[in-house]
């Protein structure tokens, strides 16, 4: 029964401590729940290793990165052993923390040093809990059911960003299309037209890595990685994509939230696992029919991409805002403006792409390149 | 006038970045960001390099068209808005001595100097302009009941 009480007030745990209690439970689940279930994806060139115990989670945690799904290794970069209270009758440990530890984004402060991070997503029931000593992290679900669309779209995120910031690469909110040898970053807040633009895309030549969030390589080369090849619009938007009606995984919820489509099962020849970037574009809907694009500012690219990204992880807030002006400076900055017509926006982004100098082979392909399973 | 006030970033929970003419701030505690530009982006840069608030207003006088004590009590104005909204505090070397109670005119500490070669612009007063549309994503998650392992109870359970 739910008390009205304040969480953990019994004597404080260390997180090596608490880390270990929940890996009990994680192994407990493991029996109670008949067995594991492994699954590993190639994420941005790190091998990750996701072990369910039992399998409720599979589907809603795992489906996303499907199309970055390799052959088993040895020694992963990370595993991730998840487990559900509700399927597997395996309650977590005590709590260790009171409210005031959970800050902003759900880090869990005491809970995360230079070795652990610690996130709890109160409103979806997830905790995840990264040892960067033990290429370990574990997450715990109340309930598989009741995970949300946001987080079937893009499972894990908040774990990913900290573990893929030791590898220099960093989660950005912002959609990517492009080709083998170059694409652009779609970047803009909720309602900017991102993932319109990027799911746009699917009807020409160019690749589709991500409307929503994605990872960005800050090496000498920028590059763009794939996380999720999933995609979401208004259910309104089906209007002007209707290829995408076959592909909605959550129809009877759609008057509540987004519609919800797992690319990677309709369209695996369209998904790309990352290209060099060339450019950041930031859409902007303008209700005329024309797509076009103008030069934009390097502090209206900030504005675009950088508050939403930040907060994700504030913890790492003030390295991100430098890496996203780094990035202002070393690419080409473009206003995308949205046409009515979304054929507009493919062949906007591939002529800018073609002036770059890239995708010049595959733009020449005019047919439509959408072949739906 | 706090001529010798000197100010900080009110870090960590605020991070700031200039890029061109532009300084992007983010409340990492309210998710507000805003954009400075132009007097007010300059006046910004000056104060986190530690410029004491005097200085900070003399360096953008000679920039642009308009009477100097204009100038300063703008940005002055300013400030005031800045420390108000908790993005900056003062900082440890702040001259408490000419603070409160102190409405002595301007006169700024450096003399406003115009800059050879740039025309003068045209003095539009900074205001702090908040973008509140990520409030939503740093809201923290109410905890209204937890279970008796002292877990949050999701609503939909």
């Amino acid at each position: 029964m739910p008390v009205a009480a304040s969480l953990g007030t019994s004597a404080r745990q260390s997180p090596d401590a608490f880390f270990n209690d929940l890996h009990g439970a994680y192994r407990q689940a493991e029996e109670a729940g008949g067995g594991t279930v492994e699954r590993f994806f190639r994420v941005g060139g790190h091998v990750l290793r996701l072990q369910f115990a039992g399998g409720s989670l599979v589907e809603p945690l795992s489906a996303a990165f499907a199309h970055l799904a390799c052959e088993p290794v040895a020694r992963p970069a990370l595993s991730v052993r998840l487990f559900d209270s509700a399927s597997t009758a395996t309650p977590p440990p005590r709590a260790p923390w009171t409210p005031s530890d959970v800050r902003e984004g759900g880090v869990v402060e005491a809970w995360s040093d230079a070795r652990f991070h610690t996130v709890l997503q109160i409103t979806v029931g997830l905790l995840t809990m990264l040892d960067r000593q033990r290429r370990l992290a574990l997450c715990w679900v109340r309930r598989a059911e009741d995970l949300p669309m946001p987080e079937r779209a893009a499972p894990l995120r908040r774990l990913v960003h900290g573990w893929m910031a030791e590898h220099g690469q960093l989660l950005v909110h912002g959609g990517a299309v492009g080709f083998a040898d170059g694409g652009v970053l779609l970047a803009g807040q909720e309602g900017a037209g991102k993932s319109t633009s990027a799911l746009a895309c699917l009807l020409s030549p160019l690749l589709y890595a991500s409307d929503d969030y994605c990872l960005l390589h800050m090496g000498p080369k920028l590059s763009v990685n794939s996380l999720y090849s999933t995609g979401k619009t208004h259910p309104s938007d089906l209007a002007r994509l209707p290829f995408l009606a076959p592909m909605v995984t959550n129809r009877t919820a759609l008057g509540g939230e987004k519609a919800l489509y797992l690319l990677h099962r309709h369209v695996p020849h369209k998904i790309t696992a990352g290209f060099p970037l060339r450019a950041v574009l930031m859409p902007r809907p303008t209700g005329g029919r024309e797509t076009l694009l103008r030069p934009a500012s390097s502090g209206a690219m900030l504005r675009a991409l950088a508050p939403s990204t930040v907060l994700l992880l504030p913890q790492t807030a003030k390295q991100t805002l430098s890496d996203l002006a780094d990035l202002a400076r070393r690419v080409p900055l473009y206003e995308l403006s949205l046409g009515t017509d979304p054929t507009g926006i493919p062949a906007t982004i591939i002529d800018l792409l073609a002036g770059l100098g890239v995708g010049a082979s595959k733009a020449s392909s005019a047919t439509p390149d959408v072949s739906i399973r | 006038m706090r001529s010798q006030a000197r100010f900080r970033v009110n870090a960590p929970g605020v991070v700031a970045e200039a890029v061109d003419d532009e300084v992007i701030i983010i409340n990492l505690h309210t998710g507000t960001y805003y954009s400075l530009s132009q007097a007010g982006a300059a006046v910004w840069e000056s104060l986190e390099a530690g410029t004491t608030l005097g200085d900070a207003i003399g360096s953008v006088q000679g920039h642009y068209q308009e009477e100097p004590a204009v100038i300063a009590k703008a940005l002055e104005d300013f400030v005031v808005e800045l420390e108000a909204e908790r993005l900056i505090v003062p900082g440890a070397e702040d001259d408490t001595a000419d603070r409160a109670g102190d409405a002595r005119p301007v006169p700024p500490l450096v003399a406003p100097h115009p800059v050879a070669d740039q025309p003068l612009r045209e003095f539009v007063a900074p205001r702090l302009e908040p973008y509140i549309d990520m409030k939503n994503l740093i809201q923290l998650d109410p905890v209204l009941a937890v279970d008796e392992r002292g877990w949050p109870v999701t609503e939909r359970r």
